[in-house]
């Protein structure tokens, strides 16, 4: 899945040539930290969350205006979803979450980027026989803030440092059929670096 | 101004949602399932996982209904605390299942309950020194001197019953709509099945697997 992405992206950040549009393409690798997926106790208590995970991603964006430029953006990420309590730890599944989303971003200062983003997480699990996804994965509406430290490479090329947070509710239709009530609210903080290549005529 | 306004809203909704968290149900086991009163406990480490299990050749339509049982108690965890395999080598299973006196009549099962006596079943297993001594060894028969549909109903049922022992369910539910009954009427495990599965499964192992052979 992650070579597809980033060999598409690869291909436009390398070869595409010059165009009316003023795009910018960009490369994001991280890693991505969340809190609990769900909070149990059987016996003793037990929280279940993904491990700490790699995240790729790539975006596009357009000027819009002033200091302002609208973009889509993907990423994805990979790891163990672990339930753990008072004495062990165990993988539930391996779980990768696909984050399909739109941003707006502003200019805040020459060398730094806020930007807001509304998208989507979708759990993707590799096993769901026994699994707490046994009845389907969800798809859940996320928020999110960021922070992109830039600097500027030459040749239209700026690299970031980036910082982003989302949230989103998360349940499963089993976690519901089993009597869990209501939704958690999943926090996840990503970092990583971000590289960005303009296309187009620069501005006059 | 206005792009301060719309992160400060954006962080304010963000933070209403704050720390909310599902409410978990509550557990509790239905029936005791520790190996026939003894207090001693077992079940599957994840280290185990998946539990292999050989069916023999001539079990016919019983291996669909075992492989059918792994399924249903596997689904009835939420954390992968319990998984099953069929594999082709006896010498390398965690579970033994044969059929006697011979392969029996095909059909898919309704939802008649099933006629005693049809088929009966036994998991057996040893233990020394807390650990087991061998696999799991299920025995299910069947009367010839039945109709077709009552023994293929009595054999779901005892063999999904039988799976349920073979995951550490030792004990018994007094409960008659309970998987676990002596007397199976039911093919799937109820919710105290399930809730005395999940308390077993989180409780500690007196009993230890059995070496992997």
């Amino acid at each position: 899945m992650l070579c597809p992405l980033l060999l598409t992206a690869g291909s436009i950040l390398l070869c595409t040539s010059p165009g009316s549009a003023q795009v910018a393409i960009g490369l994001r690798l991280g890693a991505v930290g969340s809190t609990n997926l769900v909070r149990d106790s059987v016996v003793e208590a037990l929280e279940v969350r993904p491990a700490v995970a790699p995240q790729l991603g790539i975006r596009a964006s357009l000027p819009i205006g002033g200091r302002y430029a609208l973009g889509v953006g993907l990423s994805v990420s990979h790891s163990n979803l672990r339930a753990t309590d008072d004495t062990a730890t165990s993988t539930v599944t391996t779980l990768t979450m696909w984050s399909p989303s739109v941003f707006l971003r502003a200019d805040i200062l020459p060398w730094l980027g806020a930007e807001a983003h509304l998208g989507l997480q979708i759990y993707d699990p590799g096993e769901t026989v026994g699994t707490l996804f046994s009845q389907g994965a969800p798809v859940e509406p996320s928020l999110g803030l960021g922070l992109a430290m830039e600097r500027a490479l030459g040749h239209r090329l700026t690299a970031s440092l980036f910082v982003q947070y989302d949230a989103h509710r998360f349940t499963t239709t089993a976690l519901g059929a089993r009597g869990f009530t209501g939704a958690t609210v999943v926090h996840r903080v990503a970092v990583g670096l971000s590289l960005r290549r303009e296309f187009g005529h620069a501005k006059p | 101004m206005q792009s301060r306004s719309a992160v400060l809203g954006l962080l304010a909704a963000l933070t209403l949602g704050g720390c909310e968290t599902a409410a978990a149900p509550e557990r509790r086991a239905a029936y005791d399932y520790d190996l026939q009163g003894s207090g001693q406990v077992f079940h599957w480490t994840a280290d185990r996982l998946p539990v292999r299990y050989w069916i023999a050749p001539e079990a016919g339509i019983v291996a669909d209904f075992a492989r059918e049982g792994i399924q249903r108690w596997s689904n009835q965890f939420l954390y992968g605390e319990f998984r099953g395999v069929v594999v082709e080598d006896s010498t390398r299973a965690d579970v033994l299942v044969r059929v006697g006196p011979s392969t029996p009549p095909s059909g898919t099962p309704t939802n008649d309950p099933p006629a005693l006596g049809a088929c009966d079943g036994v998991t057996s297993n040893e233990v020394f020194d807390g650990q087991l001594t061998g696999p799991f060894r299920v025995q299910i028969n069947w009367d010839v001197r039945y109709g077709d549909v009552d023994v293929v109903n009595c054999l779901e049922r005892v063999a999904v019953h039988e799976i349920g022992h073979t995951i550490g369910l030792f004990g018994h539910s007094p409960n008659e709509f309970d998987l676990m009954n002596p007397t199976p009427r039911v093919g799937t495990p109820s919710d105290a099945d399930r809730a005395t599965a999940e308390v077993l499964y989180h409780s500690p192992s007196s009993v230890r697997p059995p070496e992997i052979p």
